[in-house]
C-alpha cells in the first residue's frame, strides 16, 4: 500500500509539472500581450522580460524573429528593438527562473511589475476562509441530513430529504446564485448586493459572507447527505449489525459503535479531497458576486491576458486538484480492501 | 432388494412379485413443463422497471416535452428573431391582454415625479395613453429627497428657500417656507435673495475640514454660510465668507471657523449659500460646477463625497404652480441630463402598459403617395387644402376650417378596412412643402407631408398587439422561441458531444481497466495530465485559436470530456474483473474479448449508459456556466449565449433571466430523475426484480 501511495504521489507531481509545462507553450503560442502605461515603465517591463529570457533586445532593426514587439529609443540614444524569443527557447527560461530564483514572472496588466505570487497571495485569504467556512457548515449538515434519511429510510422524512437533495444537485449553481440575489439582496436588501469591502463595517462584511457560503455549501451538503445516505444503508443491511443487535446492544448502541463508525471510514477521505477540490474557490460565485478570490483572478486574468497571474493561479488549481485525485484514490482501498487500485487483471 | 420387505396388516411377510407392479406414467410423454411466465429480454425488462418508477418517468416525459418544444417552438412561433426590433424591445412577458396586473405586459411604477404644470409625469419616455386608466395616483406631499441616479447629482437633501436666512431645518418641511421655486425664465425678474444649502449630518466638528465651492458663471453675489442646531435647539448660522462674487474654486475652511467659534458639537448641519440679487436685480439661474466637502477623517469621506455635488451646471427653480402644489426643480448636469433634487416633489404611480406603448397609436408622417396609394385601393378617404392661403410661410396648416366654417380636411379609415392594410386613422397636422421648379408648366411643384395618427403594431407587421409570453429580449426578439432555439443548439451539440465522448471513453476506460498494471499506470497519466489542464483553459485556448464557434467548442469539450468515462469505466472493469464468475470462465479458457464483451461490460453498462445520459445536461451546463462567465461562446445561439445576454437585465428585467434559468433547472432536475431510474433498470442485478 505504501509503496503505491508513493509511487502516486511521485506521479502526480510529474503529471503536475507536465501539464504546466503544456499549458505554458499553449499560451504563449497566443499573442504577446503588450503591457500598458507609460514609455518608462514599458522599457522597464521589456527589459525585464529580456533579463528573463522572454524577449530579445537588438540595438538593430531583425528580420529573422518575425514582427517586432516594441522600438523605443533611450536616453542615451541607444535604439531597442524588441522580438518574441521562440516558445521553447521561453519555457526552458521560464522553467530555469522557477527552479533556480522561485520567479513565476510579474503580472503585466492586473497590478503590473508586481509579482504572480505576491497576487495569488493576496487573493488566497478570501477564497479560503470562504471555503473553510462553507465545509464547517456543509459536512456537519450534510451528514446529519445522511443519517437522518438512512434511519428513516423510506419514510416521509427520507422521501423529503432526497427529494430536496435531488433539487440541489440538479440546479446549476449559477441559477442558484441568480436567484438568491434577487431574493435576499436585490429585492428585500437584506444582504450586501456585492462583496463588502474591507473597510465596509463588521456587521456588513459577515453579512457579505451569507450568500457565498449558501452558495457553495448547497451542492456540497447534498452531496455529502446522499453519500452518507448510501453508505450507512449498506452498512446497515451488513451482517455484523445483525450479530451486533443480536448479542443485545439497542438499536442507538449498535448503530452509534458499528454502523456509523463504518460508514464514515470512505466518508473521512472524500471530505479532505473534497476541501482540497473547493479550495480553488467557486469562479462563478466568486466572479458574479465580485469576491477578490483565486477563482475571480483567474477569470481577470484570461480575460486581460495577464499570462503570468494565470500559470501562477492554474499551477493552484492543478496542484490542489491532483492532490484531491490522490487522496480519493488511496481511500478507495479504505472503503473495500477487495478493490486494489494498480492491481494487474 | 432383499433387504426390502414389505408387511401385510396383521404382520405377515407379503411376498411381492413383478406382477404386482403398474408403470405409473406407462402411456403419457413426458416433456419439460413450459413457463407460465411470460418470456422477456434485457431491455424489456430494463423498460418495465423504468416505468414503475414514477418520478423517472415524469423526468424522462418532462425531457421529451421540452426537446419537442426545442423542435417544434421555433417554427410555430411566428415572431422574428433573426434581425433586431429596438421598437419593441425589453418588454414584460404578456400571456393576456386585460390589463389587470398579472402577467399582462403592465409595470407598476411608484413614485415617478408628477408634472403637475403640463399634467404628465416628468419622463419624456413615458407615453401617457399607456398609462392603465384609473391607475394613475398623484400623491399631494413629496419626499425630502429624490435619488434618481443621474450621473453627476448624488444624494443629500437640497432645499431651495426664498427666505433669505431660513435655515430652520424644521421650518423647512412646511409649505411657506419651502416656497415660490422660481421658474427658469421668470428668475430673470427675481429680486429677492436666495439661499441654496445641503444637509451635512455630522456631529463631530472634526469630520468635515473645509468645503469647496466652483461656480461657473459670475451672476450676482452670494456668501457661504454653516447653519447647526445650537444647545438651545435654536438654529444658529456661522457665515464663512462675506458676500463675494468669485467662482472660481474656493474653499471655506469650515472645521476653522468652528473651532474658532467655540463650536464643539454638531447637529442638524447645513452648508449653504446665501444668493443675492445682481447689482441689476438679476439672477438668471445659480450655476454651481460643485460643492465638495472634504474631510481628514477616513471613515467619513465616502460619505461626505456621497453628499458632495460635482458636474451641475445649472440649478433650475420652478414656480409655484396654482393648485398650489411645488412642481419639480430640476438639477441639471452638464452633459444635458437631468436629475431630480428638490424636496417638494408631486410623485405619481401608475400601472404601465408596456405594449401599448410600443404598439399602440403613434404620430407618423405620410406622404401624399402613400395615402393616395391606399385612397386607390379602397381603404380610406382623403381630403386636404391644396390652396396657399391656407398655410403659413412654413407650410403648416394655420386652421381647421375653411372661410365658410367647413372642415378643411378630413382622413377616414372605413370601418371594414384592417388596420394591417392602412395603419393610419386620422391626421394630425398637414405641411405643404414646396418641392422642384416644373418647366414645363412653368409652376413650383408642391408636396404635402402628413402627420397621422397610426396603429404602430400594424406598421410593426402585426396583425394585432402581439403576447410575448416571457418578453423580449434586448433586441426585440421573443424570449421563448430564442430560449427553446438556442436548446435545440445547446441539445443537438451535447448530444453529438456525449456519443464521441462515450465511445472513446469506454475503449480507454476498458483497456486500462482490464489489462492494469503498467498499462493502467501509463494511461492513467495521460488521463491525469489531459484532466488536470483546468477545463476552462482548454476551452478558451481552443476558442482562442481555433475561432469562437460551436464545432471549436464541441472539440473542446471532446478533448477532456472523455475522461470521466474512462475512469468510470475502468472503476467499474476493477469492480467487475475480480469477480467469481470471470474467473470461472477464464478458467474455462475464455478469450479477453468473450470476457470484456459478455462478462465485464453488461454489468457495467448500467453505470456507464447513465453516466453518458448525464453527460447531456453537463455540457449544457458547462457551456451555460462558461458562457455566464464570458469565457465561451459569443455571438452564437447557444443557451448559454442567452442567458450570458440577459445577465445584465437581472435586477431591470428579471424575467429575461428567470425564464431560461427556470428552464435549464427543469433540464438538470427532469435528467437527474430519469437518470436514477436509468440506473436502477440497466443494472442486471436487478433483472427481473420487482
Amino acid at each position: 500500500m505504501w509503496k503505491y501511495v508513493l509511487k502516486r504521489l511521485g506521479l502526480a507531481v510529474i503529471t503536475a509539472f507536465i501539464i504546466l509545462s503544456l499549458t505554458f507553450i499553449l499560451v504563449k503560442l497566443l499573442p504577446f500581450t503588450k503591457p500598458a502605461g507609460t514609455a518608462n515603465s514599458m522599457f522597464n517591463y521589456y527589459m525585464g522580460e529580456v533579463h528573463k529570457g522572454f524577449v530579445f533586445d537588438f540595438d538593430t532593426e531583425q528580420t529573422k524573429y518575425g514582427s517586432e514587439l516594441w522600438h523605443y529609443l533611450d536616453s542615451t540614444g541607444t535604439h531597442h528593438w524588441f522580438y518574441e524569443v521562440p516558445v521553447m527557447q521561453q519555457y526552458f527560461s521560464w522553467l530555469r527562473n522557477i527552479f533556480t530564483k522561485w520567479d513565476w514572472g510579474q503580472s503585466v496588466v492586473i497590478s503590473p511589475n508586481l509579482s504572480a505570487t505576491t497576487i495569488i497571495g493576496q487573493k488566497l485569504p478570501a477564497s479560503m476562509s470562504l471555503n473553510i467556512i462553507s465545509v464547517l457548515v456543509s459536512v456537519p449538515l450534510g451528514i446529519i441530513l445522511g443519517i437522518i434519511a438512512a434511519l428513516k429510510k423510506n419514510k416521509p422524512a427520507d422521501h423529503i430529504i432526497s427529494t430536496v437533495v435531488m433539487l440541489m444537485i440538479s440546479i446549476p449553481s449559477f441559477v442558484l446564485i441568480t436567484f438568491l440575489l434577487l431574493a435576499l439582496c436585490y429585492g428585500p436588501g437584506w444582504l450586501p448586493t456585492q462583496w463588502p469591502s474591507p473597510q465596509a463595517p463588521l456587521s456588513e462584511r459577515a453579512l457579505g459572507y451569507v450568500l457565498p457560503v449558501l452558495c457553495l455549501s448547497f451542492g456540497s451538503i447534498a452531496g455529502y447527505c446522499r453519500f452518507t445516505r448510501a453508505e450507512l444503508c449498506e452498512v446497515m443491511s451488513g451482517d455484523y449489525l445483525l450479530l451486533a443487535r443480536t448479542k443485545g446492544l439497542t438499536k442507538r448502541q449498535a448503530i452509534l459503535r458499528h454502523a456509523l463508525r463504518n460508514a464514515m471510514v470512505p466518508i473521512v477521505p472524500s471530505i479532505i479531497a473534497e476541501f482540497l477540490s473547493i479550495m480553488g474557490g467557486s469562479m462563478i460565485l466568486e466572479n458574479l458576486y465580485g469576491i477578490p478570490g483565486i477563482g475571480s483572478l483567474f477569470i481577470t486574468a484570461l480575460n486581460r491576458q495577464d499570462y503570468n497571474v494565470l500559470f501562477v493561479d492554474m499551477a493552484i488549481f492543478t496542484t490542489f486538484g491532483l492532490a484531491a485525485g490522490v487522496l480519493l484514490d488511496i481511500s478507495y482501498g479504505f472503503i473495500d480492501p477487495r478493490i486494489r487500485m494498480g492491481a494487474k487483471k | 432388494m432383499s433387504d426390502f420387505k414389505t408387511y401385510d396388516e396383521s404382520g405377515n411377510l407379503v411376498e411381492l412379485t413383478e406382477t404386482d407392479f403398474n408403470l405409473v406414467q406407462a402411456n403419457t410423454k413426458i416433456h419439460d413443463a413450459k413457463f407460465e411466465t411470460k418470456t422477456t429480454t434485457f431491455a424489456k425488462d430494463a423498460f418495465r422497471r423504468f416505468c414503475k418508477n414514477k418520478s423517472s418517468v415524469a423526468g424522462a416525459i418532462i425531457i421529451g416535452f421540452l426537446a419537442l418544444c426545442s423542435i417544434i417552438l421555433p417554427f410555430a412561433i411566428p415572431y422574428d428573431i433573426e434581425a433586431t426590433h429596438p421598437e419593441y424591445d425589453l418588454l414584460p412577458p404578456r400571456l393576456v391582454g386585460n390589463q389587470k396586473g398579472f402577467w399582462d405586459g403592465t409595470e407598476e411604477y411608484v413614485n415617478k415625479p408628477y408634472d403637475s404644470v403640463n399634467n404628465r409625469v416628468f419622463d419624456e419616455k413615458i407615453d401617457m395613453n399607456a398609462i392603465v386608466e384609473g391607475t394613475l395616483n398623484i400623491s399631494k406631499e413629496g419626499d425630502y429627497f429624490v435619488y434618481q441616479g443621474t450621473k453627476g447629482a448624488y444624494g443629500g437633501s437640497y432645499i431651495f428657500s426664498n427666505n433669505k436666512r431660513n435655515v430652520d431645518a424644521s421650518a423647512v418641511t412646511s409649505a411657506e417656507n419651502v416656497s415660490t421655486m422660481t421658474s427658469y425664465q421668470s428668475l430673470s425678474s427675481l429680486t429677492a435673495d436666495y439661499t441654496l444649502s445641503m444637509v451635512v449630518d455630522f456631529e463631530n466638528v472634526t469630520d468635515i475640514s473645509q468645503c469647496n465651492f466652483t461656480g461657473d458663471t459670475n451672476l450676482g453675489q452670494y456668501r457661504a454660510f454653516i447653519s447647526y442646531l445650537s444647545g438651545t435647539n435654536k438654529t444658529d448660522v456661522l457665515y464663512l465668507s462675506n458676500w463675494m462674487n468669485t467662482y472660481d474654486t474656493v474653499s471655506f475652511d469650515v472645521q476653522a471657523a468652528l473651532v474658532s467659534n467655540n463650536i464643539t458639537s454638531l447637529n442638524q448641519v447645513r452648508f449653504g449659500l446665501e444668493l443675492s440679487a445682481g447689482a441689476n436685480g438679476s439672477l438668471s439661474y445659480v450655476a454651481i460646477n460643485s460643492i465638495a466637502f472634504e474631510s481628514a477623517n477616513a471613515n467619513v469621506q465616502n460619505v461626505l463625497s456621497s453628499i458632495s455635488i460635482s458636474d451641475a451646471n445649472a440649478a433650475v427653480l420652478m414656480q409655484k404652480d396654482e393648485s398650489g402644489a411645488y412642481p419639480l426643480g430640476y438639477w441639471q448636469v452638464k452633459d444635458g441630463g437631468r436629475t431630480v433634487y428638490k424636496a417638494n416633489i408631486i410623485y405619481s404611480s401608475f400601472r404601465y402598459d408596456k405594449y401599448l406603448e410600443a404598439f399602440g397609436s403613434i404620430q407618423k408622417k405620410a406622404d401624399l403617395a402613400t395615402l393616395n396609394k391606399l385612397v386607390e385601393q379602397g381603404y380610406c378617404e382623403l381630403t386636404y387644402p391644396t390652396d396657399d392661403k391656407y398655410y403659413d410661410s412654413e407650410g403648416y396648416l394655420i386652421t381647421n376650417v375653411d372661410d365658410a366654417g367647413n372642415p378643411l380636411f378630413a382622413f377616414t379609415r372605413y370601418e371594414e378596412t384592417a388596420p394591417t392594410d392602412c395603419p393610419y386613422s386620422e391626421i394630425v397636422s398637414i405641411r405643404k412643402i414646396p418641392g422642384a421648379f416644373n418647366f414645363e408648366t412653368g409652376l413650383i411643384e408642391f408636396t404635402y407631408e402628413f402627420t397621422l395618427m397610426a396603429d404602430n403594431y400594424a406598421l410593426l407587421g402585426f396583425d394585432k398587439i402581439p403576447s410575448f409570453i416571457f418578453g423580449t429580449n434586448k433586441d426585440g426578439r421573443d424570449l421563448v422561441k430564442l430560449a427553446f432555439s438556442s436548446l435545440r443548439t445547446s441539445f443537438l451539440l451535447a448530444v453529438v458531444v456525449s456519443a464521441i465522448n462515450f465511445t472513446i471513453g469506454l475503449i480507454w476506460g476498458s483497456t486500462s481497466g482490464y489489462f492494469g498494471g503498467n498499462v493502467d499506470l501509463a494511461m492513467e497519466r495521460i488521463t491525469d495530465i489531459l484532466n488536470g489542464v483546468p477545463f476552462t483553459v482548454v476551452v478558451t485556448l481552443c476558442l482562442l485559436h481555433l475561432g469562437n464557434n460551436i464545432v471549436t467548442f464541441g472539440i473542446a469539450l471532446c478533448l477532456t470530456g472523455w475522461i470521466g468515462v474512462a475512469a468510470r469505466t475502468r472503476t467499474q472493469f476493477y469492480r467487475f474483473k475480480g469477480r467469481e464468475y470471470v474467473l470461472a470462465s477464464r478458467t474455462l479458457g475464455a478469450k479477453d474479448t468473450r470476457l470484456i464483451f459478455n462478462h465485464i461490460l453488461p454489468n457495467a453498462l448500467g453505470t456507464l449508459v447513465t453516466s453518458s445520459v448525464l453527460m447531456i445536461p453537463g455540457i449544457i451546463f458547462s457551456e451555460s456556466s462558461l458562457a455566464y462567465l464570458g469565457l465561451g461562446l459569443q455571438g452564437t445561439d447557444s443557451f448559454g449565449v442567452l442567458l450570458a445576454d440577459n445577465q445584465q437585465y437581472l435586477t431591470s428585467h428579471s424575467a429575461l433571466i428567470i425564464f431560461p434559468a427556470i428552464v435549464i433547472s427543469l433540464l438538470m432536475i427532469s435528467f437527474n430523475l430519469f437518470g436514477n431510474g436509468l440506473r436502477d433498470a440497466l443494472n442486471p442485478s436487478l433483472k427481473g426484480s420487482e
